[in-house]
């Protein structure tokens, strides 16, 4: 979950409507660190279609990435 | 700095300088760390001062710390690509005629996302296909330049497949469309630019298929359905008399 060695992390929240619609999308990665991961540089961490969704999504991430340190 | 001579950055895909020698091209991609960062900042932040530049490279150290790191990095970049880095006064940047694959690539996406601008002649050019920007970096200045520039390749492919459609290059639009779809797999415009491609070259079975594919995995991620304006694109085409039964849900 962390970026490296110190004590923090990146979750990016990409969001966005359908065009033309009120249709809602939301995709959460969390960047690649590990040596493991050479073909993709993001690991997608949720995916949403309300901002409900994507709010519990945040603190689920949060809350995994305080347990962990 | 010669024409021949003018290296050219790459950061899309990774970073590397491009140097044309006597002996040929050159390509350094092991500069110091500290170096790349000082040469990948300037080459997408234009020409900052050296105080701006010290403080997002070295955000979390003193200012003094931060400047003499900064010096550091420019004695190495100087050493090691003399004539890359021009300093004036208090701001440093690229010097002229440096070509930086990033400018290439966002003037393409312009012209592509040009509605007066025509579909270009040849291949679509290999910097529109790259990759991300640096990628393995997380500086908070590539994550926001990198963000930018994958919402601009997303845009850029969706209407290059458009007009390469328009124009009958049908083989080529189908490969930017999927591309954009690579970008972002839940974005319903790049899935309605490939289905509007094979519609263009008059496969309703293909432009069909597309579509439940999509459908389905919207199912299986996010339990919804794609839109109406999605859902009658291909009724439309439907209707109009090439009729494909539309494949059952998966599962």
């Amino acid at each position: 979950m962390s970026v490296d060695e110190d004590r923090n992390g990146v979750l990016l929240v990409r969001v966005w409507f359908e065009d033309g619609t009120d249709q809602f999308r939301a995709r959460l990665t969390t960047p690649v660190t590990d040596g493991d991961a050479l073909d993709r540089d993001q690991l997608t961490v949720a995916v949403a279609s309300s901002p409900d969704d994507v709010s519990r999504a945040v603190q689920t991430w949060l809350g995994a990435f305080l347990r962990d340190h | 700095m010669d024409a021949a001579a003018t290296p050219r950055l790459a950061l899309l895909d990774g970073f590397a300088i491009e140097v044309r020698t006597a002996g040929g091209l050159r390509v350094l991609d092991d500069l110091p760390r500290g170096a790349q960062r000082l040469i990948a900042h300037l080459g997408l932040c234009g020409r900052p001062g050296r105080g701006a530049i010290a403080g997002q490279l070295w955000p979390d150290v003193p200012e003094d710390h931060a400047k003499g790191s900064l010096r550091s990095a420019l004695w190495r970049v100087q050493r090691v690509v003399p004539g890359l880095v021009e300093v004036s006064g208090g701001a440093l940047g690229l010097a002229a005629g440096v070509r930086v694959d990033v400018q290439e690539f966002t003037a393409w996406a312009r012209r592509a996302m040009d509605p007066l601008a025509g579909v270009e002649a040849g291949s679509t050019p290999d910097v529109a296909l790259r990759g991300d920007l640096l990628p393995g970096w997380y500086d908070d200045w590539v994550l926001l330049e990198r963000e930018r520039l994958r919402q601009l390749r997303m845009h850029a492919l969706e209407a290059l497949a458009d007009k390469l459609a328009a124009a009958g290059r049908c083989g080529e639009a189908v490969q930017a469309a999927y591309a954009a779809v690579r970008t972002e797999p839940l974005r319903e415009s790049a899935h309605r630019a490939v289905v509007r491609v094979h519609l263009a070259e008059g496969n309703v079975a293909e432009a069909v298929r597309a579509y439940a594919a999509f459908r389905d995995l919207l199912t299986a991620e996010l339990g919804v359905q794609p839109t109406a304006q999605m859902t009658e694109l291909v009724l439309r085409a439907q209707v109009a008399g090439r009729r494909s039964p539309v494949p059952t849900p998966a599962g």
